[in-house]
């Protein structure tokens, strides 16, 4: 008998347990990354069902260096300091090579521009991980500038308001609004020596990849701070592993991890001469300039994908219509 | 009488275990299983976001009602030799080198470290110093000797002395400023840094905050949060670009508390001073009474067949 009791007991408790986990189900899936916070979607994405390999992001707010502000007057302590001038034109030439708009404009809607303060309150940081107002300007500013100019005095760039402050005149902005950063040089071919023996100099052709190949100067000088030009002396040459020296190159071109044979086509003993397309016997003059490489070759490997020579009537259909100059070709270019 | 000797001694070596074990091991386990108040407060020092700019050290001294600085926060000779915490400095940042060349030094604030189980608050022998539920180690000036065992127990080297202050000599180091985190605020230290090098919070959150910035930086920091274990654990917590060895941090504390290494010795003091006196004096009365029945046993005999006495 008392055996059972305790196997009724015993299912009733497994039914309930059974019960209660229906009716607390776990999500089956928890929304993540940006689906988690409590934003319209269109704010950031400019239509539906967006991925991760195609995020259809609304372009940058400030994707224009132009269109940003010249100078930014930070005045949050203006009782006790003078404001700070912010060159923002200068800095935002600066970033243009060492990630963009986004190493200060970190976790930025698309459309808009928020304030510091948008998201970085003044009041004590409920959020440990987050920074308040205080520390987001000042880190903002301190890591590259304790590293370049090791000065960290706060009159660097607060001005202390003093008893005859009332008297004291703001600097106008318009004196530093002509300070511009200085355009980096592009070299028209960048030669690095190497420590490969049978081909000591790698010829890197930068103006055609910047001119031809539209490659952003982001697209490379990727996280490069300040210091890496402002104290170049004093910056210990870092130690790159092999795939380190390579990788930039990888991306588009074949390296070792390929074929071992490809070595000799950038290293070689002497400076390769630019390349001009006119070698081919295709000169990219001004009739087919604005043609795309992935009209023509199939690879990095510079084969095309034509059989045979091409001729005017390989991609251009009804030849005889064409009025050159007035008509460009490029709108009958028969499909490829 | 035989059968009631037997009794006797076995009565008297049960109720002496009694007494001897029950009182010191409830005393050690009870505290051995004390992880320490849930909601206890913490400090954790970025030391990669400080600059050396003073900010905290000029606070620490208008919150605590110490003598101004003596070297302005512009002058940077300051930091030409490594200070030590004193009685007018509760808190003082160092600079040290940093290893690449070119880099700004690394600087670290040094201050009391509040540890989970004070050695200063165990070797003390009246009681000044308690730890604090909030998390602070607490001086109470009335009840102190002045007799600086806490500066000898301190593993960090941080209690002073006012020497300059012969008639009433107090123990300074910093507080905390329990008062403020009492009343809801935040140290002066850490309200004041402009980079917010120091972050305020409950000590769990920080340690999860600490572990998070090392996880999502790799190869920027040290796989190390000083204090996590350090000595048993410490109230203020560090995490470094830069090995703590190199930073004047001591690393041969071990992840014992300090107060554990006595607390056996101590826990018996009062079991020796009270149960022995008692069952020796016992001891002595049996054997007394005994010699005085002669006759009712073998008495056992010296060398020279006389009675032992």
């Amino acid at each position: 008998m008392n055996w059972k009791c305790l196997a009724v007991v015993a299912a009733l408790f497994i039914c309930l347990a059974g019960f209660q986990a229906v009716e607390h189900p776990e999500p089956a899936s928890t929304p993540s990354g940006s689906a988690a916070l409590e934003v319209n979607c269109l704010d950031c994405h400019i239509g539906p069902n967006p991925t991760k390999e195609d995020p259809r992001l609304a372009p940058c707010p400030r994707s224009a260096t132009n269109s940003g502000p010249e100078v930014v007057l930070i005045d949050r302590l203006s009782e006790q300091y003078v404001p700070v001038i912010f060159a923002h034109k200068l800095h935002a030439q600066m970033a243009e090579i060492a990630g963009g708009c986004v190493v200060c404009h970190h976790f930025n809607p698309s459309r808009r521009i928020l304030a510091c303060q948008e998201c970085h309150s003044a009041a004590s940081p409920g959020n440990l991980a987050k920074p308040g107002l205080k520390g987001a300007y000042h880190r903002q500013c301190l890591n590259c500038h304790r590293e370049w100019s090791h000065e960290t005095e706060c009159a660097v760039c607060h001005a202390k308001k003093t008893a005859n402050s009332a008297r004291v005149r703001l600097p106008d902005p318009a004196d530093i609004m002509g300070i511009l950063h200085p355009n980096a040089k592009e070299p028209i071919t960048k030669v690095y020596a190497t420590g490969y023996e049978p081909g000591k100099l790698v010829t890197f052709r930068h103006q055609d990849h910047v001119k031809r190949f539209g490659f952003k100067c982001v697209n490379c000088h990727r996280e490069q701070n300040c210091s890496q030009c402002h104290t170049p002396a004093e910056t210990a040459p870092r130690s790159k592993t092999f795939t380190e020296y390579h990788a930039r190159c990888a991306a588009c071109h074949e390296t070792r991890e390929h074929r071992t044979e490809a070595c000799a086509n950038c290293h070689s003993d002497t400076e390769i001469p630019p390349f001009s397309h006119e070698k081919t016997g295709f000169a990219l003059d001004e009739t087919h300039q604005d043609a795309a490489c992935s009209d023509c070759h199939v690879s990095s490997q510079f084969s095309t994908k034509f059989s045979a020579k091409p001729t005017c009537s390989t991609c251009h259909e009804e030849q005889e219509k064409i009025t050159y100059p007035e008509r460009l070709p490029g709108a009958k270019v028969a499909s490829l | 009488m035989k059968e009631n000797r037997r009794r006797f001694l076995k009565e008297l070596a049960a109720g002496s275990s009694t007494v001897l074990l029950t009182p010191h091991s409830e005393a050690v386990d009870s505290v051995e299983h004390f992880t320490g108040y849930p909601d206890r407060v913490g400090m954790l020092v970025d030391i990669s976001l400080c600059i050396g700019c003073r900010k905290c050290e000029e606070a620490c001294k208008q919150s605590n009602q110490l003598p101004p600085i003596t070297v302005p926060l512009e002058d940077k000779t300051v930091f030409q030799r490594q200070r030590r915490t004193d009685a007018e400095n509760y808190t003082v940042v160092n600079q040290y080198a940093n290893g690449q060349p070119g880099m700004p030094g690394v600087y670290v604030k040094k201050q009391c470290m509040h540890c989970e189980e004070p050695a200063c608050a165990s070797a003390c022998l009246v009681g000044a110093l308690t730890k604090s539920k909030e998390g602070a180690v607490l001086y109470n000036k009335e009840v102190c000797l002045g007799c600086r065992y806490c500066m000898i127990a301190c593993p960090f080297g941080i209690p002073a002395y006012e020497y300059h202050n012969p008639a009433s000599p107090q123990v300074r180091k910093c507080t905390l400023c329990y008062e403020r985190i009492k009343s809801g605020g935040v140290p002066a230290c850490a309200a004041i840094c402009p980079n917010e090098a120091i972050t305020f919070g409950k000590r769990s959150g920080l340690l999860k905050l600490a572990s998070e910035k090392i996880l999502n930086n790799p190869g920027k920091y040290q796989d190390h949060i000083y204090g996590l274990t350090e000595a048993g654990g410490t109230t203020w917590l560090y995490i470094s670009q830069v090995p703590f060895a190199a930073l004047g941090f001591p690393m041969n504390l071990g992840v014992k508390p300090f107060a554990e290494y006595t607390r056996g010795f101590l826990s018996a003091v009062p079991v020796v001073f009270v149960v022995w006196p008692a069952l020796l004096g016992a001891f002595y009365l049996f054997a007394q009474n005994r010699l005085r029945q002669p006759g009712t046993e073998t008495m056992p005999t010296g060398p020279n067949g006389e009675a032992a006495t």
